[in-house]
């Protein structure tokens, strides 16, 4: 039987619409499913700002502390965890910056530390990283501890960018 | 006659060939058209999700914008900026809450020498994101280990915390080991990390809740005095050290 050609071109728009489904209308429903979360949760937010605005004078609050006395953002952030490692019983060992992005009037400075500590002091310290007026967060963090041996040690290293003046 | 037979078979062929024309006209036609239709539907479509995109795009801008405009005006936040970074901080993951968790469902004779949370790969990529816990069990025998592994891994995937950052805590690989002749069942669970964008959602269902935009004084206040039920995991180890 000879192959119509009307039936190849058939077979070839077929395969052409399949690769412009995968190429374009996909990753439009996609990025449209993600857009209409976003709106969702932003209007949600809208919603419960606007009803609770007594609470709006708390803004200050969530936000950086500028510095003082000419104090190096990197140095007020180093010093304060310097200080809390210490009060929870670790020790920052190691300190190794890895970068600055200026964001706005912030800078956003990437560090990876190194916390020798046992589990309770890592948790505290991920708690003070918590609750620091700067913005934490935390892109990684490897928690060793070594098992069954009288001179246990623990070490963490963690990967975190600060947002702060 | 025998010409007349010849021309009356010749106008039969003729019928017949023009007859097979027009049905392989109408076929070519039938299946030029449906690859139309087809075509302009998929063009269509695409036509509408663009739209639906840049609608939707367009009311997450507004809100955003006005979202904005309220915290900056009444709220005193000096920027767009400022009001990012207050989303920011509601959204972060609250690690010490879910290290608590793990700590507080780790039974006996269960600790974890490693606790690794992997860096996501590249700018926005999900794959490989998440936390890998490697644990070991002492254990008299392979059912009492791994009952209390079953136990461990039902008890996280009910934490209201770990529920919160994660998608699920899957088993991935275990495997029996003798130390100082003590018997061990070590084990990995690997606990891949929701979408960022949906943390709020699971924390609030469907509401942004007060607490989510906690500030770090609210936050310590916050701080459970009996919270150290991590020291399970050292304690437990100190304790097979001596």
């Amino acid at each position: 039987m000879r192959p119509r050609a009307e039936l190849i071109v058939a077979v070839a728009v077929l395969a052409a619409l399949l690769v412009g489904d995968m190429m374009f209308h996909r990753p439009k429903w996609d990025a449209l499913a993600s857009v209409q979360k976003k709106a969702a949760r932003a209007e949600q937010e809208l919603l419960y700002v606007a009803s609770h605005r007594e609470e709006l004078g708390r803004i200050q609050d969530f936000l950086p502390l500028p510095l003082e006395n000419d104090v190096e953002g990197a140095e007020r952030f180093l010093a304060l965890v310097n200080a809390e490692a210490g009060r929870l019983g670790a020790v920052i060992n190691r300190v190794e910056p890895m970068g600055e992005t200026p964001n706005g009037e912030y800078v956003e400075r990437t560090f990876k530390l190194t916390l020798e500590g046992g589990f309770d002091e890592f948790r505290g310290f991920m708690r003070f990283l918590e609750k620091i007026p700067e913005i934490v967060v935390v892109h990684a963090f490897d928690y060793r501890s070594s098992t069954i041996s009288a001179a246990s040690t623990h070490r963490a290293i963690v990967t975190l960018t600060v947002i702060g003046y | 006659m025998l010409f007349r037979i010849n021309v009356h078979r010749l106008g039969k062929e003729r019928r017949l060939k023009a007859r097979q024309r027009i049905r392989r006209v109408m076929f070519a036609s039938a299946v030029i058209g449906f690859n139309v239709v087809l075509v302009g539907m998929f063009i269509v479509a695409v036509m509408i999700q663009s739209r639906n995109v840049a609608v939707a795009s367009d009311r997450l801008e507004a809100t955003e914008r006005a979202l904005a405009k309220v915290v900056i005006e009444e709220g005193g936040a000096a920027s767009e900026e400022e009001v990012r970074l207050i989303r920011k901080r509601a959204m972060q993951t609250r690690w010490s809450e879910v290290l608590l968790s793990i700590a507080s469902e780790t039974p006996d004779d269960m600790w974890f020498p490693r606790i690794r949370l992997a860096e996501r790969r590249g700018g926005g990529g999900s794959g490989a994101y998440g936390l890998r816990l490697t644990g070991r069990i002492k254990a008299g025998g392979e059912e009492e280990g791994l009952t209390n592994l079953m136990s461990f891994l039902g008890g996280i995937r009910e934490d209201a915390s770990f529920r919160e950052h994660f998608t699920e805590a899957r088993l991935v690989d275990s495997a029996w080991l003798a130390e100082g002749g003590e018997e061990y069942l070590e084990f990995e669970v690997f606990c891949p990390l929701v979408d960022p964008d949906i943390i709020v959602e699971r924390r609030s269902a469907g509401a942004v809740a007060p607490e989510d935009y906690m500030t770090p004084d609210e936050a310590e206040e916050l701080e459970s005095d009996d919270a150290d039920t991590a020291s399970v995991i050292e304690l437990e180890e100190g304790s097979f050290a001596s």
